[in-house]
């Protein structure tokens, strides 16, 4: 899998060994907060994804997806919804 | 400073929000408030869905038309998926159940201005999710 993972912390460093899906999915690691602040970045051919926590020590998680390009939350949220048409 | 704009018409969201520099204005009509957006361009729009209900995300699309720079965002009890996920595609950049308002408003309120949107873990697992399958498709792809 051509995922890069980097948990970058606004005030702390946190070292992560689980991939940034499995820390959304897993209800019972519960390192993540309720919600989370998304950014989406496009990087030409590539897409960087960073999620921040809404904890009192904030901590940012970033994935770089190789290959998959021009993507913004509107798209990406479109895509999700015809697949689950 | 940050300029909000609150369509709410259950009086229930400004009491919420904190911090110097937040210049907040209300509306209860959405016509008044679409114009109040067209003429002020505000930086953050909370928009109770109650507001509009079954037609919000068609006045999502509207408040976007009217002001580009403004960055939405929902408001509401409780939305399914699809609810939210429409409202997203029309042009918000987040959503906040108003029981959750007091815990977590005034930490959405700098990062949406900050260009980042604001949504649950499940929903951005979704997304993420989604775009490892493309990732997939594009490693298997000739």
């Amino acid at each position: 899998m051509k995922e890069n993972q980097t948990p970058e912390n606004h005030e702390t460093q946190e070292k992560e060994s689980l991939s940034l899906q499995d820390l959304l999915i897993d209800e019972k690691a519960n390192v993540l907060s309720e919600y989370l602040s998304l950014s989406i970045t496009n990087l030409g051919a590539d897409t960087q994804v960073s999620v921040t926590t809404t904890d009192a020590v904030p901590t940012t998680y970033s994935s770089i997806f190789y290959g998959v390009s021009a993507v913004d939350l509107q798209s990406l949220v479109g895509d999700v919804q015809s697949n689950n048409d | 400073m940050m300029d909000v704009l609150i369509i709410d018409n259950s009086n229930a969201l400004a009491r919420h929000i904190h911090g110097e520099g937040v210049f907040i204005a209300v509306h209860d009509d959405e016509i008044r408030a679409l114009r109040a957006v067209e003429r002020s361009k505000p930086d953050i729009i909370l928009l109770n869905y109650t507001v509009q209900s079954n037609d919000t995300a068609e006045f999502i699309a509207l408040l976007c038309q009217a002001s580009e720079h403004s960055k939405i965002v929902l408001i509401a009890q409780v939305l399914t998926d699809d609810e939210i996920l429409d409202c997203l595609i029309a042009g918000a950049k987040g959503f906040l159940t108003i029981d959750e308002m007091p815990k977590f408003v005034n930490k959405l309120l700098p990062a949406v201005q900050a260009g980042e949107a604001w949504i649950s873990r499940r929903m951005v697992a979704k997304l993420i999710d989604r775009l490892r399958h493309q990732q997939v498709e594009y490693s298997v792809s000739p």
